[in-house]
């Protein structure tokens, strides 16, 4: 055999287990190298759930006795009427959102990143340290 | 042509030095010196007091010392600013736009000697400086102290330093370009793009590679000793090399995890080499940590190893490969480092895995053929000895610096 059909065979047999679950997602993504979770990812998910700005059509309906049904048209005409702006304000919110949520993710990646990348070097110099005081 | 290695004078730069130093361009630097040396050629090797490679600290005494024959110059580090360096470097891995009197502050604030640049461009230089590899302040200050009379290893990964203006400038300044693998040419002539060059077409330039003089699988009773003395079984999974997030070790954990999951009877995965990056908690029991351990000892260890596994994808060259395949060890590579899947496809001596399962398997079915993994351990000692003999690869490279004149 040579190294291709080899590379045939290893992925015949990976593709066999994978049908039969014996291999998790994780071992099945590829390396694509993610780098170290973003520092607070939590919030970072709370926040990512309330990047859209739409209004609610809930909040319309009036349950005010008698006048309520009176109300609840008037509060649709004026829905209707203020659409359009309403919407575009929206629409900017949500964007201005969405720019800012992926500004600051980049940047908790970054804290994670440069925090691994110093106790990486905190790591080298206290093993430095021994030997150049010896 | 033939020229004679008598007739060269050449000081190879390169920022840290010495058998105990592991790196790729470092051992790249030390083989071709000693090598050269012992053609008759004049060799000086200048380089830091430096060792460890984040901080750059003096650790050795300046001077000069013979080192398997060469004459090694070494000089104190000089001033650098880290935390600079450190941010700009980080800046320009991310990919950010960093303006060139950044880089040049970043090169400024790489590791470099003043005493290196004083003999570079001093009554004893040689005919040709040798500087490898591209990522640090010695290389690049020695090209631009001696542009014409500077020959680079760039040693090139793709990665974003890799593309800053200040290394693109100082490659296609320097008159020499040698690479490792045609993989890396093709990097650099990516890289530079249309950029004048001193050296020319890139294309033209030569792949040198590194030499090995023939020598025997080391004995059953050698791999013994050795893996009776570390409290080893022969057979193990071997890494060699610096641990380091950089060189994938992090996807080597995930991989070999994968794989004790796959068995029942998972073989050890042993670590040779330097680094701080921790072994995952899980892992532990099942890692052995060699540290250091000298070259004579290194062709045994990697005789005892079932498998070299190599995840870095940044290599310009796999040295560990060869010497694995010169062992009589097949191996198993990312599949995301090009130059390692090349020698494989190239070889027939190894296999590579592009996710932990495939990794796993791979193994796995090794295990089960038996023949199999003779094949790859044969194909990929035939390959080293064809391709990288020193009297080969020695006087290519004497003929291509000779070429420069």
């Amino acid at each position: 055999m040579n190294e291709s059909d080899l590379m045939d065979e290893l992925h015949r047999r990976v593709a066999e287990k994978k049908a039969q679950g014996l291999y998790s997602i994780d071992a099945l993504s590829d390396e694509i190298r993610p780098g170290p979770e973003p520092v607070d990812a939590d919030g970072l998910a709370r926040l990512e759930r309330l990047v859209d700005v739409a209004p609610d059509p809930s909040v319309v309906r009036s349950t005010k006795p008698v006048i309520g049904g009176a109300v609840t048209g008037a509060k649709h005409v004026l829905v209707r009427a203020t659409r359009q702006p309403v919407d575009d304000l929206a629409c900017r919110a949500t964007t201005f959102n969405g720019l800012l949520l992926h500004h600051l993710a980049g940047l908790a990646r970054e804290v994670a990143l440069l925090q691994a990348r110093v106790d990486e070097l905190e790591r080298a110099l206290s093993a430095v340290k021994p030997a150049a005081s010896a | 042509m033939t020229t004679n290695a008598g007739d060269l004078a050449l000081d190879f730069v390169v920022p840290r030095y010495g058998q105990s130093v592991v790196g790729g361009a470092e051992t790249l630097c030390r083989m071709f010196a000693v090598h050269l040396t012992r053609a008759g050629a004049r060799v000086r090797v200048l380089t830091t007091c430096a060792v460890d490679h984040f901080m750059w600290a003096d650790a050795l005494p300046p001077g000069i010392t013979i080192e398997e024959g060469v004459e090694v110059h070494r000089y104190p580090v000089g001033p650098r600013n880290h935390d600079q360096w450190s941010a700009l470097h980080a800046e320009i891995a991310r990919g950010q736009r960093v303006d060139y009197a950044d880089e040049l502050l970043w090169m400024a604030n790489s590791v470099w000697a003043q005493g290196i640049l004083d003999a570079v461009g001093g009554s004893q230089a040689g005919d040709w400086t040798i500087a490898m590899p591209y990522l640090f302040g010695t290389t690049f200050w020695t090209v631009v102290a001696r542009p014409t009379r500077s020959i680079v290893f760039p040693c090139l990964h793709d990665e974003a330093h890799a593309r800053a203006r200040v290394v693109r400038t100082a490659l296609a300044s320097s008159r020499g370009l040698f690479f490792n693998s045609t993989g890396e040419r093709d990097l650099a002539r990516t890289i530079i793009g249309s950029l004048p060059t001193r050296c020319g077409d890139i294309s033209a330039c030569p792949v040198i590679g590194v030499g090995y003089e023939e020598r025997p699988i080391p004995s059953t009773d050698e791999v013994r000793a050795f893996t009776s003395r570390h409290g080893l079984t022969p057979g193990y999974l071997l890494y060699a090399g610096r641990r380091e997030i950089g060189k994938g070790v992090p996807d080597l954990y995930r991989a070999y995890r994968a794989y004790r999951q796959a068995t029942d009877r998972p073989r050890p995965l042993v670590l040779v080499g330097s680094g701080e990056l921790p072994v995952p908690d899980d892992l532990i029991p099942h890692v052995v940590d060699l540290g250091f351990v000298d070259h004579t000892d290194m062709a045994v260890a990697y005789a005892g190893a079932f498998l070299l596994v190599h995840p870095s994808r940044m290599e310009s060259l796999g040295l560990v490969l060869l010497e694995a395949w010169l062992a009589g060890t097949p191996v198993l590579v990312t599949a995301h480092s090009p130059v390692l899947v090349e020698h494989c496809t190239a070889s027939g001596g190894g296999l590579w895995w592009a996710n932990p399962a495939e990794f796993a398997e791979a193994v796995l079915m090794l295990e089960e053929s038996p023949n199999t993994h003779d094949h790859l351990a044969i194909a990929g000692r035939e390959y080293v000895m064809e391709r990288f003999r020193w009297a080969a690869v020695g006087e290519h490279l004497i003929d291509s610096i000779a070429a420069l004149a």
